[in-house]
């Protein structure tokens, strides 16, 4: 044996992490390895299958001499058993080694044991997890499909997903898998489903690469995995519970409601007073107050039942991909001269590079605007100078941030626990009671929340808050295009 | 009319306190059409003053105010020993148990022979009865 083939025997054969064996054609082992002689000590001039299997006979289909036969090598899994370490599963190939007329077969087995038992774990994992899992491939078809899936979506292989998750014809505009086929990163978002029994089924999906293809520049994804949690009854509570605040909003309307329209009653009440009592004295100058106390009141029914039709018609909103320091520049400009002329200045410190939101621009702005008019006339319904209303917007840990501060009257309790209350008003004739109702309705649509600080003296903060993961899609609502076109213009009520 | 006579020679009081200029115009019109005086403010910090100046006989208090509410203006004067005992009518648009239940409305202990409460719209014989009863001498019509 020359040296460069010493150090190829020294290597590779002593050395590879597998059992080798050569075998002649009578199935004894004429070489052998330094790892399967630590498994099989006494092999030297042994059959293989007395050393392996403690055999008398050859096996039955003995590949080595199938191999023998035909020249072709061949791979099979068997078990062996390896004294202490008991039986374990193999890989094994056999292949021919023919020189001239000397024939032999090196057979070759690696343990699989432990990725046998990965697998079978991983098989499990796949199969049992409560999610719905699917693989799949660039055309998205589905290639593999989990027990849940099958038994909830009765998703088969080579149907595209779309169909399988929501009857669909074509692919969804907002497919995780399809982003992630395009960067190979994960993606996450929320989709309504239909069951194989027809029913709603809300799940989120987070879609990741499984596999890569071998063109080795860019992400090329061969195949995605989509893993689907099961939101449907959560969002059913979600919606069960809105429903529940949507009809006690409805009892708060009408007490409001009834409320509003008593005061009116009794500024009426107060000007058939004045006239009648003004005839009889033959006081004109009371008969002409009368007559104004009781227009006055007329036209307050008048505005408050145009609020009240606007109020409950509402209005569609129009998620589009919104600037909020825009809304917020957009609404500081509306009242600015307004507020100078009270003598009150309007101060804005905009958060920097907050990235666009998903908001109905239109509702924001009426929200923002109602804010900003409240923190002017409670400005000028306190004495102190120095009187101003800042806005501010920021951003923190995913939560957007819309914010309009003032030093003016501020609220003691009773006021700051009604003021969400429908129609309630402590501006006498000058306000309807709508304003922060309807700003409370524009939030919540938003999935965001109004958070109210106030001090009688002192002055009042209301912050509007908007987590990002719980904002509208683009496009709810209404079209995408028709709402980027239609920049946000106030309507207040 | 005057009613003086009634009351040791001098007319009663009344401080009527509502954020509403009308619905001020018009109590102040039943008190004197029927021989009160009578003093309308649109604040609570307004109607402390004046009752600081003079502790009137009775006072007429809207509940929903800006600012500071009937119902802290009451604490107030109630919590005062000066003030304590002034007759209160409370006038609200909302019904009594709406105020109990949603504000937290609760009159103060022993202090219901001094109050009254009527619901808006209040007609001009419901505050007179009211302020007879409160008062417990007959007012007489214009």
């Amino acid at each position: 044996m020359s040296e460069a083939q010493a150090l190829i025997h020294e290597h590779l054969f002593e050395r590879a992490p597998i059992m080798i064996a050569v075998l002649d054609e009578s199935l004894r082992i004429v070489e052998a390895n330094e790892r399967f002689g630590r498994s099989f000590p006494n092999w030297p001039g042994r059959r293989c299958h007395d050393v392996l299997k403690n055999a008398a006979e050859a096996c039955d289909g003995c590949n080595v001499r199938r191999s023998f036969r035909d020249g072709r090598a061949r791979i099979h899994e068997e078990r062996l058993a390896l004294g202490e370490r008991g039986s374990r599963r193999f890989v094994t190939r056999v292949a021919p080694l023919f020189s001239g007329a000397a024939k032999y077969m090196v057979w070759m087995a690696s343990e699989v044991t432990e990725a046998a038992s990965l697998q079978h774990e991983n098989e499990v994992l796949f199969e049992r997890v409560p999610c719905y899992v699917v693989v799949l491939d660039r055309e998205l078809r589905i290639v593999r499909a989990n027990r849940r899936m099958r038994e909830t979506f009765g998703g088969h292989r080579g149907e595209h997903c779309y169909r399988v998750f929501k009857r669909r014809e074509a692919p969804c505009s907002d497919c995780p898998a399809m982003k992630v086929f395009d960067d190979g990163a994960d993606h996450t978002s929320e989709h309504v489903g239909v069951t194989a029994t027809g029913e709603q089924a809300d799940y989120i999906v987070t879609a990741s690469a499984l596999s890569y293809g071998e063109q080795g520049n860019g992400p090329d994804v061969a195949y995605v995995i989509e893993m689907s949690a099961d939101v449907t009854e959560m969002r059913r509570l979600e919606r069960e519970k809105l429903e529940a605040e949507r009809l006690a909003a409805v009892g708060e309307t009408v007490s409001g409601l009834a409320h509003g329209i008593k005061n009116i009653l009794m500024g009426m009440e107060g000007g058939m007073y004045v006239l009648s009592t003004g005839f009889d004295k033959n006081d004109r100058q009371r008969v002409s107050r009368g007559l104004e106390m009781l227009n006055r009141n007329v036209g307050r029914v008048s505005g408050l039942t145009r609020n009240l039709l606007s109020f409950s018609k509402g209005t569609v909103p129009e998620v589009a991909l919104a600037d909020v320091n825009q809304i917020a520049r957009e609404v500081a400009e509306l009242y600015v001269g307004m507020a100078q002329s009270a003598g009150i200045v309007v101060k804005m410190e905009l958060g920097e590079g907050i990235p666009r939101a998903p908001l109905d621009a239109s509702g924001i702005h009426t929200c923002l605007a109602n804010l900003v008019s409240n923190a002017i006339d409670a400005c000028q319904a306190s004495d102190t100078g120095g009187r101003a209303v800042v806005i501010r917007t920021s951003e923190e840990g995913g939560v957007l941030c819309l914010e309009v501060s003032d030093n003016g009257s501020g609220m003691d309790y009773e006021v700051k626990k009604k003021i969400f209350t429908t129609f309630f008003t402590t501006k006498g004739a000058g306000g309807t009671g709508l304003g922060l109702l309807l700003t409370r309705k524009i939030v919540q649509e938003h999935g965001g929340r109004i958070a109210v600080e106030s001090e009688p003296g002192r002055g009042t903060t209301f912050r509007i808050l908007l987590p990002r993961s719980r904002l509208p899609r683009v496009g709810a609502g209404g079209d995408l295009e028709r709402s980027q076109a239609n920049p946000s213009v106030g309507h207040r009520v | 009319m005057d009613n003086g006579s009634e009351n040791g020679g001098r007319r009663t009081n009344v401080l009527i306190v509502d954020d509403e200029e009308d619905i001020l115009t018009y109590l102040i019109a039943v008190l004197r059409d029927n021989g009160m005086n009578a003093v309308g403010v649109t604040q609570a910090d307004e109607a402390l003053r004046e009752i600081e100046r003079r502790v009137p006989d009775l006072l007429l208090l809207d509940i929903m105010m800006p600012k500071q509410s009937g119902l802290s203006l009451y604490r107030d004067i109630r919590s005062r020993e000066t003030t304590s005992a002034i007759p209160v009518i409370f006038i609200s648009a909302y019904s009594r148990a709406e105020e109990v239940g949603k504000l937290g409305f609760r009159p103060l202990e022993g202090s219901s022979v001094r109050e009254r409460y009527l619901e808006k719209p209040v007609t001009v014989e419901a505050l007179l009865s009211g302020i007879r009863e409160l008062l417990g001498r007959p007012e007489r019509g214009a």
